[in-house]
């Protein structure tokens, strides 16, 4: 069942205040704990033990800062009316009745609009069912700069509308979407209107539903606290820009990250954007780990990207929301770091028998419980501003896949930093229903390890103390996180829900 | 849209404060509510804890505890039995050395060993007595000047909440410890150090705590305590032979007969808590299997444990080295594992007899 979210309510506001206020002491807590105790042994080792837990930690921190404006904005029809066009894109490979599906739900918008496919295949069927259905078929077989590109083409040399809704081709969008959204450019100061990206593929496999779930929070509480910050983000695959917006910065940005860098070039140029927990279109997430992984790979990389050769240039235009909030969206896939250290330390301390800390477990365990209490408090509390019922559940499996992740993370990271180009393709929309064990090589690897590392532990040790102990316990915990993932990768009948082409 | 960036920083700002108090004044009174109610009501009663009845413990202190329960495994190796006792000493003081050994405990109890702690009141490795043992060192610590020290190990002791046998100012008139008659200490002033200690341990509910008083001589009485705060009463026997002043060769039975004589009438029942002999004017093999033998024809009914002194370095009074261990002579424990009968009388089990 859909959610609407509601303005925040005295009790809902104290509620949240409590939430974060007890999740932030906890921090104050633990971090006095961790850092101005005697227990700390080897420096180098300390150091970087406690980069991977504050990592975690820091991110908790800027969600509940987020969480601390969420606005949950009503949907709004126009005063006035607006020349409208949407821009979807083809490639070659894409399947025929997507586009079938996709156009028509298109043509089905009550709203008054034009609809232009940019078609980089010039494909004849195509170009027969755009006729058919009223939709403006425009060759871009020969236009660089893949999706953004013909984007770029289409609004120079053939739309010229106020408002563009930029949509991807797997998403349906609903007839009633410009009629809940178009009020909010009544005023002249916002620049994009972004709605919530729902999937319609969630039941198809365990990776299709955690890939979603990771979304959740996303386009729920944080996309209602950016929104109150006034910086709620542009996505690629369904956003709404006003054209002057776009045409102050030369266009849709053609990147990697194009939607990302598209938002950051916006705000630097000092348009507000409006954020509508309606779900107004519903589309593909990755169903299979391979294209998960893909996906993963071309956001992280990209988001370093930007981080490293655009967020300077932009850096002095930003206001102070913005600077934070890019630097902190930039330095995202970091976990992948972060999670690298959280896997590899405890086999490296068990192996060689070294102590990054030496806590009493029980100390330990008492000053991280009141932290690890507020986190769980907070995730289950905004669910109330996710936006459907079957949404609001316990994450585990966003916490898995994501857990399964970090190696792809740590590539995006290489080549942010290598400079390595990366050729941009289109997230692959088709499933892969083979085994591949060569995806989660690196998974095999730590959990081989890590099982050696506890035997090596149990069979060596003179005396399991209690440092001992709290790392046998991180490589069993790392085993159990990465088991899931690894096992569907190798049986991936484990992973599929419906039979082939159900969905 | 969303309310103002000030209130945020506002609001952390008051977070900031109000952690204050709450860790310093809030967080002691919960640790404090929570230790009297949950962690007190978690200790074990340990009073009347004995093996079955006509059964004894054995244990054996080693000089590889409380550091690795090494030399317990190899002892239990060599005999083929478990050891139901694990001993080892404590000094008192302000080092961590002298702190209450909660992780060695744990151990131990893990490993199914009732720990028995020797835990010595010497005040010279206190900062405040500079390395010296002051005169009438038992008043000091009845005066309570050392009941810091003594309640960390009461509450400690609560925390841990398994059984422990612990032995405060053994042999109070051997001349070597300064708690002795030696250092100025008075058989009143001993039972007043006594009634103290317990009594720290008492208030803060250490339930799991028995106490072993042990004497030096054969004409101690004077120095017990009394039966209501003593829980075991302990004996060390100690064969020096041809390194003792006159010289003489004494077998087990005849060692213990003695002791036994003088104090199986206290009430409490009894412990051997050390035991071993020197090598030097006859044969230490010999005397282990016949301290076994005598034990096993239950020539001292009363007596319900036997802990081994299995430790190289000793001293006699002389300041002669001498080696208390098994080992010393080759086989000795070997030839005990080669005769099971020798320890039908010995469990691990532990029971309650009231």
């Amino acid at each position: 069942m859909d959610l609407v979210p509601r303005p925040l309510r005295r009790r809902d506001r104290v509620l949240l205040l409590a939430v974060i206020g007890f999740g932030f002491l906890g921090v104050l807590y633990f971090g006095e704990f961790w850092f101005f105790s005697e227990a700390r042994r080897q420096p180098v080792y300390f150091a970087l033990l406690s980069f991977a837990i504050f990592w975690g930690i820091t991110r908790s921190l800027i969600n509940w800062y987020i969480y601390f404006f969420i606005t949950p904005l009503p949907t709004r029809a126009s005063q006035r009316s607006y020349s409208v066009d949407i821009l979807t894109t083809a490639m070659p490979g894409e399947p025929f009745p997507m586009f079938e599906e996709t156009l028509a739900a298109i043509q089905k918008i009550s709203y008054p609009h034009r609809t232009f496919l940019l078609d980089g295949g010039n494909d004849r069927r195509l170009f027969e069912l755009c006729a058919a259905l009223g939709v403006e078929h425009v060759d871009c077989s020969r236009i660089e700069g893949a999706k953004a590109g013909k984007i770029n083409h289409c609004l120079r040399h053939h739309s010229h509308s106020e408002i563009v809704l930029v949509i991807d081709p797997d998403h349906r969008p609903r007839a009633d979407l410009f009629d809940c959204t178009l009020g909010w450019f009544d005023d002249s100061q916002v620049g994009f209107v972004q709605v919530v990206q729902a999937y319609y593929n969630r039941d198809e496999s365990f990776v299709a539903d955690a890939a979603a779930e990771e979304t959740f929070g996303f386009y729920g509480p944080t996309m209602m606290g950016l929104s109150g910050l006034g910086i709620s983000t542009a996505i690629g695959a369904n956003c709404i820009f006003r054209r002057a917006a776009l045409d102050s910065i030369d266009g849709h940005a053609v990147h990697l990250a194009e939607d990302a860098l598209t938002s950051m070039r916006l705000h630097a140029a000092g348009w507000r954007s409006v954020y509508v927990p309606y779900r107004g279109t519903s589309g593909l997430v990755p169903a299979d780990l391979g294209s998960f992984f893909k996906q993963q790979f071309k956001w992280s990389t990209g988001m370093f990207y930007l981080l490293l050769h655009e967020y300077p240039k932009l850096f002095r235009r930003f206001n102070a929301v913005a600077k934070a909030h890019y630097l902190f969206a930039g330095t995202f896939y970091l976990q992948g770091l972060a999670t690298l250290l959280t896997l590899f330390l405890p086999i490296w301390f068990l192996f060689l028998q070294v102590f990054a800390v030496e806590f009493p477990l029980d100390e330990f365990a008492i000053h991280l419980v009141p932290y690890v209490a507020g986190v769980a408090m907070s995730y289950l509390f905004v669910q109330r501003w996710y936006t459907h019922t079957s949404e609001q559940r316990l994450p585990w499996r966003s916490m898995v896949l994501e857990k399964a992740t970090w190696h792809v993370y740590v590539m995006g990271l290489i080549s942010g930093l290598l400079r390595r180009r990366v050729e941009y393709l289109p997230t692959p929309k088709g499933s892969d229903r083979q085994a591949m064990p060569r995806l989660v090589l690196p998974h095999l690897t730590v959990i081989g390890l890590s099982a050696s590392a506890i035997a090596f532990a149990l069979l060596t040790y003179a005396r399991l103390d209690d440092g001992t102990l709290l790392m046998m316990f991180f490589a069993g915990l790392n085993i159990a996180l990465l088991l899931p993932v690894t096992w569907i990768a190798i049986f991936p009948r484990y992973n599929w829900r419906l039979p082939h082409g159900a969905s | 849209m969303g309310p103002a960036k000030r209130w945020a920083m506002l609001f952390a700002v008051a977070l900031l404060v109000v952690y204050w108090p709450l860790t310093r004044k809030g967080e002691p009174l919960v640790r404090a509510a929570w230790f009297d109610t949950v962690t007190r009501a978690l200790v074990t009663q340990a009073r009347g804890l004995s093996p079955p009845s006509g059964k004894m413990w054995l244990g054996a202190s080693r000089p590889e505890l409380p550091e690795s329960l090494y030399g317990i495994y190899e002892l239990e190796a060599g005999l083929k039995r478990p050891l139901a006792i694990a001993s080892f000493y404590r000094a008192w003081g302000d080092g961590a050395e002298h702190e209450f050994p909660m992780q060695v405990l744990r151990s131990l109890h893990k490993g199914g060993y009732l720990p028995l702690i020797t835990w010595e009141p010497w005040l010279n490795d206190f900062n405040r007595w500079k390395g010296k043992v002051p005169a009438g060192s038992l008043g000091i610590i009845a005066r309570g000047e050392v009941d810091d020290y003594l309640r960390a190990w009461a509450r400690d002791a609560v925390r841990y909440g398994e059984p422990l046998l612990l032995r405060p100012g053994h042999e109070p008139t051997n001349p070597r410890y300064g708690w002795a008659s030696a250092y100025g200490n008075s058989p009143e002033e001993y039972r007043v150090f006594w009634a103290h200690v317990r009594s720290v341990f008492t208030a803060e509910g250490a339930r799991n705590v028995l106490f072993v008083w042990t004497p030096f001589g054969l004409q101690d009485e004077a120095w017990f305590p009394g039966a209501q705060l003593v829980d075991w009463v302990g004996i060390d026997v100690f064969n020096y032979g041809g390194l003792s002043q006159q010289g003489t060769w004494l077998d087990f039975y005849t060692i213990t007969k003695l002791f036994y004589d003088s104090y199986r009438n206290l009430g409490p029942p009894l412990m051997i808590t050390e035991a071993a002999t020197s090598s030097v004017g006859g044969n230490k093999a010999d005397w282990i299997r016949d301290m076994f033998l005598s034990l096993e024809h239950n020539n001292f009914p009363k007596i319900r444990g036997l802990v081994l002194f299995d430790q190289p370095s000793g001293q006699t009074d002389e300041g002669l080295p001498i080696d208390w261990s098994l080992n010393e002579t080759a086989g000795t424990v070997q030839s005990l594992g080669a005769r099971p009968e020798l320890f039908d009388h010995f469990t691990n089990q532990q029971g309650y007899s009231l």
